[in-house]
């Protein structure tokens, strides 16, 4: 008889007799991307809507992604190749949205955009960015400056573009008090 | 005597341990896969068929769980109304041999490199179609990115962006394209390698 040994199975022995210490230092990662969420406010409540949404990474050894070729929340949102993805690895998570195309009317403000992505990675190396291009208020645009947090007046309401908050970054994230929260191309990454 | 035999053991171990990890390394798939993603938009005139306009797009592939059949393949022409929408990926390929040009971003410490991301599609103009899109990250800011597709029925090329000038279309930080291609580092799940059928590019 032939007794075959893998180097696997010689490393989960050697770790079974002490000979190397478990892996302690092993990362806890999360992460998630979405091309469109729009909350309304209904008289029923709030009522919450998501597009090309990659929900969240289960472990470093996923790998999620959702797209649309077109997609809109009622009347609110237009937009169109929307892109999500979110990567894990065992010591990085990557997580992008992306979304042409696009048109938000609230409350009688419109924001439009050629273009906006938004990506998030961990780790020392790690990148935190928004861009948008061809940025439009009501018709006037808007010169997006890659600054993080740059936020602008509306009726009612703010928008803030390359919005970063702790491990997220949202590309575009408009909010009209009392009406509706709108946030587009969002990307968060975490690793511990 | 003692002394001896403890230092002969542990060398043995030593010995035996360099040994299984150089035959691992030695069976290596020389192009292990990895993952790539991008979103944006090109300029172009679909090869001459009309005018200059905007080409958005949205793009992913790897290897997830070992087979190049991870991602996905949004894509609208401006110019001519063109709708493509992916239904399959087929394969996930370097350019040229073995990992191609990859390489490494000195500031991001990410690979670089050239992928082409191969499947079936379905379109508003050509009906059901095989698909090659050919994306390149050059590294950060990505002003450099690089992305081109190509629409095929029948054996016939029915659309391509590649025979235009200024090919390969580079995203350019919004002077004449945008957006931003990511190449990605092989996670766990990719244990499989570059490869499948993409018959657009033949």
């Amino acid at each position: 008889m032939k007794l075959t040994i893998s180097l696997w199975s010689l490393v989960a022995m050697a770790c079974a007799i002490g000979l190397f210490p478990a892996d302690s230092s092993a990362q806890t990662v999360s992460g998630q991307a979405r091309a469109v969420q729009a909350t309304v406010v209904t008289p029923l409540g709030l009522s919450t809507s998501t597009l090309a949404d990659t929900g969240t990474l289960s472990s470093a050894t996923d790998a999620r992604d959702a797209s649309q070729l077109s997609g809109s929340v009622d009347s609110l949102v237009t937009a169109e190749t929307l892109h999500a993805t979110a990567i894990g690895s065992s010591d990085q998570v990557a997580s992008e949205a992306s979304v042409a195309g696009l048109a938000v009317a609230i409350g009688g403000t419109s924001v439009n955009a050629g273009f906006a992505q938004a990506r998030a990675t961990t780790g020392n190396k790690g990148v935190r960015s928004a861009t948008v291009h061809d940025l439009s208020i009501n018709g006037v645009p808007i010169d997006a400056s890659g600054a993080a947090n740059q936020t602008i007046a509306i009726p009612g309401g703010t928008i803030v573009i390359n919005e970063q908050t702790g491990n997220v970054v949202n590309a575009l994230h408009i909010v009209i008090a009392g009406v509706a929260d709108v946030v587009i191309a969002s990307a968060s990454a975490n690793a511990q | 005597m003692r002394t001896f035999t403890a230092a002969a053991f542990a060398l043995g171990i030593a010995v035996a341990l360099v040994a299984l990890t150089t035959e691992r390394t030695l069976i290596a798939h020389p192009a292990p896969c990895d993952f790539l993603t991008g979103g944006g938009f090109i300029m172009t005139t679909g090869s001459n068929t009309h005018d200059i306009a905007k080409g958005t797009f949205a793009i992913g592939g790897g290897c997830k769980n070992g087979t190049p059949t991870w991602g996905h393949l949004e894509y609208h022409d401006h110019g001519n109304d063109l709708n493509a929408h992916w239904l399959t990926i087929t394969a996930y390929l370097a350019e040229g041999d073995g990992l191609g040009d990859t390489g490494v971003d000195p500031k991001t410490k990410q690979p670089t490199g050239t992928r082409l991301v191969c499947g079936t599609a379905r379109t508003n103009l050509y009906g059901d179609v095989y698909f090659m899109v050919r994306a390149h990250d050059h590294g950060e800011p990505g002003t450099e990115d690089q992305f081109d597709i190509r629409l095929k029925r029948d054996g016939v090329i029915v659309y391509t962006t590649e025979n235009e000038p200024g090919v390969p279309h580079e995203l350019n930080d919004g002077n004449g394209g945008g957006g931003n291609i990511q190449l990605h580092k092989p996670n766990p799940s990719t244990d499989g390698q570059l490869g499948g059928d993409c018959p657009a590019r033949e």
